[in-house]
C-alpha cells in the first residue's frame, strides 16, 4: 500500500502501549497512530469525516471487553461502532473501511497480526475523497 | 372509511369535556394557505372549537413537545396541568419515544389518536388540483375543493397518500399503556393505493447505492430544515453542527459534497436509535431529496440491533449512551 493511503489508527493511551506504538511507525507508514484516553470516548463522526475526506479506513484497538480501565467504555463503543458500520453501509460505503480489534496491552504479536488483516481487507477499496468531488449544479 | 366531520366533531366533544385551566391542547387548525393545516396550542376552552382534522394534518406535533419543555426547564417553570395532543397512529410512536429519551415528562402528557386513512402533502395537493384553491373539504377519499373562480373540484385521493401510510410497520399504533381512541375502526387497513416501500440498500449494490446517495445529497442546500423538524433530533442549542468552532471541527458550514455527507451522516448516527420513521424529513425538505433512502433502512436497522422499534416503549432505551453490565451489546 502506498504511503500516502492513510489509514488512522486510535488507541487508548496505555503506558504499555508505548513499544507498540513504535512498531507501527516503523513498520506501516501509511498508518497514523492517535492515541486517546479510552476507546469509549472515540466519537466515530470523526472516522465519517476521515472516511469521507480520502483516508482508506479507520481502525480502532481496545482493551480487552470488560478489562476497560473505566470499567464500561469499550463496551459502549462497540455498540457504537455497529451503528457507525451500519451508517456507513446506508451511504454506499464499505463498512469494513471501520474496524475495532480488542486485545489488552502485551498482546503485541495478536495486535500486529490483526492490523495487517485489516490493511489486507481494505486494499483494494478505492479512496473516497468527496472534498475533490465536485457538487453538481441542481 | 373515514368521516372526518365525525372525527374532528368527537375530538372537540371530548376536549371539552376533560379541559381544566392549566391545561395545554397540541392539535390542527387551519392556516392562511388553503391546503395546508397548522399546528396550534389551545389554553382556553373555547378555543377547542378551532380544532380541524384532516387528512391534510400532516405535521408531526412531537415535535413542539420537547421544545415547549425545554423551555419551561430552561426557565425554571414548573410544569403545570395535563397537555392534550392530538396525534394519528404513525406519530404516536414519536411522543412515546420521547418519553423514552426523557425529553418530556411522562404523566403530564395526555394521547389522543385520531383514525386516519392516509395523509397528503401540502406539495401533492396542489399538483392535484392544478389551479389555485379557496377551500377544500374531505369525506373519506374524496376531496371537494373550490377554486379562486368559484368552480367546484373533486378528486380522489387514494393514490396520493403518503408512503408512510401504505407501510403496515410504520401506521400501526404501538401497544401503550393509555391513549383515547376517537374513530370508529378497530383495526387498521389501509384502502389507498399502496406504494413502493423496498429499501434501496438491499435492491442495488453497493456502488450503486454511493451513487445514488451522492445524487441525492448534492442537491442538499445545508437549510437544516430536516434537522429541526425532526422529533429524534432534540439537542436544539447544543448541535454539533451549529458549533463549526469546536477545537475538533467535525462540520463546517460550507455546502460541499464533503460537508453535505458529513451532515448527513452525523444525523443518521445521532438519530439512530431514536428515528421512528415518521418520514417529517423527507416532507419538509425544500429539494425534494427522498430522505427515505435513509429512515427506512434506520427503522429496519433498529429493530434488528436493539431487538424492539423505537418508539414501542416508553422505557429507557438510551442505547448509545448507558450500558448495563450483563446486557446484550448490540
Ligand atoms: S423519519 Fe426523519 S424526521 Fe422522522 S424521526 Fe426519522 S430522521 Fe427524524
Ligand atoms: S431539508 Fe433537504 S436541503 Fe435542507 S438540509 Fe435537509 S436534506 Fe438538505
Amino acid at each position: 500500500m502506498a504511503s500516502n493511503e492513510l489509514v488512522f489508527l486510535f488507541l487508548c493511551k496505555s503506558l504499555k502501549r508505548k513499544r507498540l506504538i513504535k512498531i507501527i511507525e516503523n513498520d506501516f507508514p501509511s498508518i497514523k497512530v492517535i492515541d486517546i484516553p479510552c476507546i469509549g470516548r472515540f466519537n466515530p463522526i470523526l472516522a465519517f469525516k476521515m472516511i469521507t475526506a480520502g483516508a482508506k479506513g479507520v481502525l480502532l484497538l481496545g482493551c480487552d471487553p470488560g478489562d476497560c480501565h473505566y470499567r464500561e467504555g469499550n463496551l459502549i463503543s462497540e455498540r457504537r461502532i455497529a451503528v457507525a458500520k451500519e451508517t456507513l453501509h446506508a451511504f454506499g460505503i464499505q463498512e469494513s473501511r471501520l474496524q475495532a480489534i480488542w486485545y489488552n496491552p502485551g498482546k503485541d504479536k495478536q495486535i500486529l497480526h490483526d492490523i495487517k488483516k485489516f490493511l489486507l481487507d481494505i486494499a483494494s477499496l478505492p479512496v473516497i475523497n468527496l472534498k475533490t468531488t465536485q457538487k453538481k449544479e441542481g | 372509511m373515514v368521516n372526518w366531520t365525525k372525527i374532528t366533531d368527537a375530538t372537540r366533544h371530548y376536549l371539552k369535556q376533560v379541559f381544566q385551566s392549566d391545561d395545554l391542547i397540541l392539535s390542527y387548525t387551519d392556516s392562511h394557505t388553503p391546503g395546508m393545516m397548522t399546528p396550534v396550542v389551545i389554553r382556553k376552552a373555547e378555543d377547542i372549537d378551532s380544532i380541524i382534522l384532516n387528512p391534510i394534518c400532516t405535521q408531526n406535533l412531537a415535535v413542539y413537545l420537547s421544545e415547549f419543555f425545554q423551555n419551561d426547564i430552561q426557565t425554571g417553570k414548573p410544569v403545570k396541568g395535563k397537555w392534550y395532543i392530538t396525534v394519528k397512529p404513525c406519530d404516536v410512536r414519536s411522543v412515546i419515544q420521547m418519553m423514552a429519551d426523557e425529553q418530556i415528562l411522562k404523566e403530564h402528557i395526555e394521547l389522543i389518536v385520531f383514525d386516519c386513512d392516509g395523509t397528503v402533502t401540502n406539495k401533492n395537493l396542489k399538483e392535484l388540483f392544478k389551479s389555485e384553491i379557496r377551500k377544500v373539504d374531505f369525506n373519506d377519499h374524496q376531496a371537494k375543493a373550490e377554486t379562486l373562480l368559484n368552480e367546484e373540484l373533486t378528486a380522489d385521493l387514494s393514490g396520493l397518500y403518503q408512503v408512510k401510510c401504505s407501510d403496515r410497520e410504520i401506521c400501526s399504533i404501538p401497544a401503550v399503556n393509555e391513549f383515547t381512541f376517537i374513530g370508529e375502526r378497530e383495526r387498521f387497513e389501509f384502502s389507498g393505493t399502496a406504494k413502493n416501500t423496498a429499501i434501496i440498500q438491499d435492491t442495488l449494490t453497493q456502488e450503486e447505492c454511493f451513487e445514488k446517495v451522492s445524487a441525492e445529497l448534492s442537491k442538499c442546500i445545508r437549510c437544516n430544515a430536516c434537522r429541526n423538524i425532526c422529533p429524534a433530533c432534540f439537542c436544539s442549542d447544543r448541535c454539533v453542527m451549529d458549533k463549526p468552532k469546536l477545537s475538533v471541527p467535525y462540520i463546517t458550514k460550507e455546502i460541499t459534497l464533503d460537508q453535505i455527507f458529513q451532515y448527513h451522516l452525523i444525523r443518521f448516527y445521532h438519530v439512530a436509535p431514536n428515528c421512528t420513521a415518521c418520514g417529517e424529513c423527507e416532507r419538509i425538505c425544500p429539494q425534494g431529496i427522498s430522505l427515505s433512502i435513509f429512515y427506512k433502512y434506520l427503522h429496519r436497522m433498529n429493530k434488528h440491533l436493539f431487538g424492539d422499534e423505537s418508539g414501542s416503549s416508553d422505557s429507557d432505551r438510551q442505547k448509545l449512551l448507558s450500558y448495563r453490565f450483563g446486557e446484550d451489546l448490540v
